[in-house]
């Protein structure tokens, strides 16, 4: 696979030595191949061969026409949760399994216009609830590392089709983590950007003071490009603000790198826990070696309210997800059922387990005589996590570094209970609550699984985060 | 743990239709959840004096207001949403807008609105 047309940094293949056209069949064959046969990992809901090619077809003649094009021929897939034009937006539910959407995201419409071709829909956690894509109405999806694994989620589909050679790069939607820990789970590289940076038109909404649109690629610079190209203000989401001003070098080389002198690495000690998992506490502390030899400072930091954000972040999110979810009812769209009273009889069918319990709870912490318990003070511990992150930053801190899981992927099947599940965002949560930028990089491996190490950066300090991420990357390939 | 009969009206607001057994199961479901998520309130306290040296219930906005001003003298500090516009307390209470069919329409008879016949009709 390596050496693949469809593999090379996406800013080369935007530079046009293979054709679009060329390039498209050699991912729609890595994808055909990889979704085929007993062994399939089920990465993706929908594509459409044909379609992609059309598109590749029409990108080639805007590039002999003259045009320029950032992602000219580039091969991308997009979450199923993400509204494109053509394939369905099913949000892996019975609600919505023949929804075509009637739109396209934003995101979606960004990367078309650059000349990237969408190749499929990828297969996720229903209505992005989950962290292992084990939800799915249509299946879950494997590791590519280990098929007896989940690759994380909710973002499943779309990491395991990049780790796979599948696609070079993919869109997914972080709400509580839904980017990074199946980047980490799956060995490639995912980012989460500040909220408000990428236009959230075109996300089916789960909690809409979380949910980013996010990237997940094989690298730091494909990654930080497909960022820069989705990213900026639209009048058509009002909460997102401005777009990305500068990227990761194109090549990771020393000259374009530079040394990180002066700048401070924080290390907060509540994500290095005594039961974190050996090996993962093992290539962390290698990566912290990296980032010390590419010349940063290394601080010992605390973000002591880091323990209550899986707890805030359930409430939080469910209350959203209660309100979101209230649309699909079977008239304007989604599933219809016979008999019992329409809407309940719609809901009931065509909801998940995961779904409904969530509906369920965060109904119940927005109910009269449980508000005050359970949301408003989950809204205060809220502030009290985002005050910890900006008053380390406030103190001289550049980026944080951290564990992006408290273990490598887990086996399918072997999470049953719910809140467990739920702790698998533990170290992800905090800058969700926060609104800061995080992102996940490839750091080693623990017991031949892959293993994530999380870059957080101060609210719209992209720039500062994906540096040491490239950093980073560069070092650990030294 | 929630009551049955908390279950049961949470999946009425909630608008999903759950069987007797399906209704136990997510009692102790919402049981096992809630007691991690007890914590919360516990932090969420003292979280209040800290900011404004009160142990007055403030809402979120306020606490998070307050906080991003923790620089701020009292004297630059934005006016506090309860000032703005106060929350009423956390009891249930008839929903003022629950009124009958009739109340909307002059006459109502069997079940249905009645109108002027249109004279395109006749």
């Amino acid at each position: 696979m390596r050496g693949a047309a469809h593999l090379r940094p996406i800013a080369e293949i935007a530079l046009g030595a293979v054709t679009a056209r060329d390039v498209t069949r050699a991912c729609m064959t890595a994808v055909v191949n990889g979704e085929s046969g007993p062994d399939r990992l089920n990465a993706f809901i929908s594509y459409d061969y044909e379609a992609a090619l059309a598109q590749a077809e029409r990108v080639d003649a805007d590039v002999s026409a003259g045009e320029r094009l950032r992602l000219a021929g580039v091969p991308v897939a997009i979450k199923d949760n993400i509204c494109t034009l053509g394939l369905r937006t099913t949000c892996a539910s019975r609600m919505l399994a023949g929804y075509r959407s009637p739109y396209e995201a934003t995101a979606v419409r960004r990367l078309r216009e650059a000349g990237a071709v969408i190749v499929g829909k990828t297969n996720l956690d229903e209505f992005a609830m989950g962290s292992s894509t084990e939800t799915s109405a249509f299946g879950p999806v494997r590791n590519p590392h280990d098929p007896a694994r989940v690759p994380g989620g909710s973002s499943g589909g779309s990491a395991a089709a990049v780790a796979a050679g599948m696609v070079p790069v993919a869109l997914g939607s972080d709400t509580g983590g839904s980017v990074r820990q199946p980047a980490a789970f799956c060995g490639v590289v995912g980012i989460r950007p500040t909220w408000g940076r990428v236009s959230r038109y075109g996300l089916v909404a789960f909690a809409s003071s979380l949910d980013q649109i996010g990237v997940l690629g094989r690298s730091v610079q494909d990654a930080a490009l497909l960022l820069k190209v989705i990213s900026g203000s639209d009048p058509l989401d009002p909460t997102c603000a401005g777009g990305m001003h500068a990227v990761a070098p194109v090549h990771d080389s020393a000259e374009e790198l530079g040394d990180a002198r002066r700048a401070v690495i924080g290390v907060p000690a509540e994500y290095f826990p005594n039961d974190l998992d050996p090996g993962v506490r093992r290539a962390c502390e290698q990566a912290l070696d990296v980032l010390r030899s590419a010349g940063y400072t290394v601080r010992d930091v605390s973000l002591p309210h880091t323990a209550l954000a899986v707890p805030a972040y359930s409430v939080l999110a469910s209350a959203e997800a209660s309100t979101n979810l209230a649309r699909f009812d079977g008239v304007r769209y989604g599933t219809r059922a016979q008999g019992g009273e329409l809407y309940a009889a719609a809901r009931t069918a065509a909801f998940g387990a995961e779904v409904k319990r969530r509906i369920m709870l965060g109904t119940f912490v927005l109910s009269a005589g449980h508000h005050d318990r359970y949301h408003a003070s989950a809204q205060r511990v809220r502030a009290l996590i985002a005050r910890d992150f900006t008053e380390v930053f406030a103190a001289g801190v550049d980026v944080l570094f951290t564990p992006t899981t408290a273990a490598p992927a887990f086996a399918l099947g072997a999470v049953s209970d719910a809140y467990e599940m739920y702790a698998a965002d533990v170290f992800t949560a905090p800058a969700s609550l926060a609104g800061v930028p995080a992102m996940s990089v490839p750091v080693g491996t623990a017991d031949g699984l892959p293993v994530g190490g999380q870059l957080i950066g101060r609210q719209w300090g992209e720039r500062a985060m994906i540096m040491a991420g490239a950093r980073l990357q560069r070092g650990l390939r030294e | 743990m929630p009551s049955r009969d908390e279950v049961v009206e949470t999946a009425r607001l909630a608008g999903l239709a759950l069987t007797r057994d399906e209704v136990e199961r997510m009692q102790r479901e919402l049981d096992g959840i809630l007691k991690h998520i007890e914590a919360l309130r516990q932090a969420a306290a003292p979280a209040a004096a800290d900011v404004e040296g009160s142990v007055d219930e403030r809402s979120a906005v306020d606490t998070a207001a307050a906080v991003a001003h923790v620089d701020t003298s009292e004297e630059d500090r934005p006016p506090t949403s309860d000032q703005l516009a106060p929350l009423r307390a956390d009891l249930p209470r008839p929903d003022p807008l629950d009124m009958p069919p009739s109340y909307f329409a002059p006459e109502w008879r069997d079940g249905f609105f009645t109108l002027p016949r249109l004279r395109t009709h006749d």
